[in-house]
């Protein structure tokens, strides 16, 4: 399989001057095309820092992170937003939908910024949000929909710039059962048959179990690999 | 989408929107009303003087400084039309002026007297609005008008006589009776107290000055090009005279107007610094509340500037329905003020005739002031709404999304 994300000795220190505090040491990490992988750990050990890492909204102190061929630490912050916009897919704990536009347009607006063409917009939009299951509820605000919907309309508006993967920061933390399992179900789906890569931090046993490789990080460090078969 | 994204935010939190609207809506009417009231009085001011001095005049080059006989001149057809040949002069009036004592059957005041010639004073300042009873006189009548303080000082009314009594050109004695034809009331008290106006040929002969003349008063097309006007006259007529303006006749009240508009500007300052943080405020609550969000989507690949323009737009929009209900809310109140102003009580209508100024509040609708209060309070609005922008400049995405930025 194809390699998207080389991690190569990254380190991530708080306060270095003061009181150092190491989120991430020396991680070495290798993500490949459709792997869908769950980074699990107690809190403060390191998980959403890596993710941070990963989606280039961080600096690293040192090290490398590689996506398709670029290190993306070192580009500078307008190449990075760039480079986010058109690779990676976010997903966040708190949904983080925009309030003011409706389902549809919220998937949309990422395409927007991608000046992607009128009809390719509108096909995809209504693909995606019938993929999560909310083809119903194209023209529903954010405030409109349930907790778990939203979560799907973000999943679907991570996908929608067509990114190499998705980061999907604790997406089960706020939800109910049935809506993780939902929403757990859509992501596998579209990893299986489509082939998307996801990456998730999580301490949600839910997600885990469903997770085909677990990488489990304790003080910054990974303490085990696991691919399942 | 970037513009609707704006537009939908302000839908968000109706209550701030509103709140900052608000703002900007009273910031403007009240610097409308303000400015209004200021530009009204100087307007009024600036009326009461030129209605009798005119914009600018032309007079023999000592007449101001000494204002007597001596220092009159004779007209020409050459001057007159040297003057109106000018591009900014649409017509002159010519005028005679004396002191003489003025009488009636009892009391007596010093009065100033002015020759008129009545069609040309009508078209310069429309003399005929001004009376209060009778009427004026004709060009060939030996009638005279009063200012109505001056009447009532004299006990004098319309069909009664005016004695004149004073001192012509070359020391030759002035003593006239004169039918009083009409009473003409004035906004400024001083020339309200003192002003007798006879027919310019009549005029001539109580003073024994026959074909000479103290002034021409001019009329000007712009009065934005009065001083330049005057100038380039003085450069144009002949040495023995010159054209002075009425800033330069009546100094005095160009300074208070000028002195009065820089307390203006401070009060206006002081009162767009209150709104100003009023604004500020809601600003910065908005800003608090949605750092979150910018964070989110600048991760998501929204680049600032676009985020940095929404912000703009929605400055915009508030502030543009701020400045459009505040001049809304302010003109019907201008208008009802501008037609109806406001008498003073008589405390301060004594206290302010003492300083020669019409007790009087009167309101201005001049557009300057809509556009310059307009204009001043939605560029404070826009100024502030580049707090949000800063902040987005200088936003840590991480901090964002964590909530310690």
């Amino acid at each position: 399989m194809k390699e998207i994300i080389q991690i190569r000795k990254l380190n991530k220190t708080y306060n270095p001057d003061t009181v150092p505090v190491h989120a991430v040491r020396d991680i070495n990490l290798t993500i490949c095309e459709g792997e869908f992988t769950a980074i699990v750990g107690p809190s403060g050990s390191g998980k959403s820092t890596l993710l941070n890492l990963l989606g280039g909204l961080d600096n690293a102190s040192s090290g490398e992170v590689i996506i398709d061929n670029t290190n993306i630490m070192e580009m500078d912050e307008n190449d990075l937003i760039n480079f986010r916009l058109q690779n990676i897919g976010f997903v966040f704990q708190a949904y983080n939908l925009i309030p003011v536009l409706s389902a549809k347009e919220n998937v949309e607006f990422i395409m927007l910024l991608q000046d992607r063409p009128k009809k390719e917009r509108e096909e995809r939009v209504k693909s995606l949000l019938t993929a999560v299951g909310l083809g119903d509820r194209l023209d529903s605000r954010p405030t409109e929909l349930s907790g778990g919907q939203q979560q799907r309309v973000a999943v679907a508006r991570a996908l929608a710039s067509k990114p190499k993967f998705v980061l999907a920061d604790e997406p089960t933390a706020n939800l109910d059962t049935q809506s993780a399992e939902t929403l757990l179900d859509i992501m596998e789906r579209l990893n299986k048959e489509e082939g998307m890569t996801f990456l998730f931090s999580t301490h949600d046993q839910r997600v885990v179990n469903r997770a085909r490789r677990v990488v489990n990080l304790v003080d910054g460090s990974i303490e085990s690999d696991i691919r399942k078969e | 989408m970037l513009g609707t994204l704006a537009y939908r935010n302000l839908f968000r939190n109706k209550r701030r929107t509103l709140i900052t609207a608000a703002s900007i809506l009273f910031a403007v009417f009240f610097a409308l009303l303000m400015r209004s009231l200021q530009y009204g009085a100087y307007e009024n001011m600036i009326k009461n003087v030129t209605f009798y001095y005119g914009y600018a005049q032309v007079h023999h080059k000592d007449y101001w400084k000494e204002s007597s006989f001596d220092n009159t001149f004779e007209p020409s057809a050459d001057l007159e039309s040297q003057l109106l040949r000018h591009s900014n002069v649409s017509g002159l009036a010519p005028r005679i002026e004396g002191f003489a004592l003025a009488a009636s059957e009892s009391i007596t005041k010093a009065a100033m007297v002015t020759g008129v010639e009545i069609e040309e004073e009508e078209k310069l300042i429309n003399f005929e609005s001004k009376i209060r009873s009778g009427r004026t006189f004709r060009k060939d009548e030996k009638q005279a008008i009063l200012s109505s303080g001056l009447a009532n000082f004299l006990h004098l009314e319309v069909g009664d006589t005016l004695v004149l009594l004073g001192q012509g050109y070359q020391g030759q004695s002035a003593a006239g009776k004169y039918p009083i034809c009409g009473i003409v009331e004035f906004g400024a008290p001083q020339l309200n107290s003192r002003l007798v106006f006879l027919p310019l040929l009549e005029a001539q002969s109580l003073f024994a000055a026959e074909g000479r003349l103290s002034s021409y008063i001019l009329d000007v097309e712009n009065v934005r090009r009065n001083d330049d006007t005057a100038i380039e006259l003085k450069n144009e007529i002949p040495e023995e005279l010159t054209a002075m303006t009425w800033k330069e006749m009546v100094p005095q009240i160009a300074q208070v107007i000028e002195a009065d508009n820089a307390i203006g500007m401070i009060a206006l300052t002081i009162l767009y610094l209150i709104i100003g943080f009023g604004i500020f405020g809601t600003i910065l609550m908005m800003t608090r509340e949605r750092i979150y969000e910018f964070g989110v989507l600048i991760s998501i690949g929204m680049k600032r500037w676009k985020l940095m323009s929404v912000m703009l737009m929605e400055a915009f929009f508030i502030a543009t329905i701020g400045v459009i209900m505040g001049i809304i809310l302010a003109y019907p109140v201008l208008l009802y003020f501008y037609f109806n102003p406001i008498y003073l009580g008589s405390d301060l209508a004594n206290l302010s005739q003492k300083y020669d100024v019409e007790p009087v509040l009167h309101f201005s609708l001049n557009p300057e002031i809509f556009l310059t209060q307009g204009a001043y309070v939605f560029l404070i609005a826009i100024i502030i709404s580049f707090y949000p922008i800063y902040k987005i400049s200088k936003l840590k995405v991480v901090k964002a999304l964590r909530g310690t930025e």
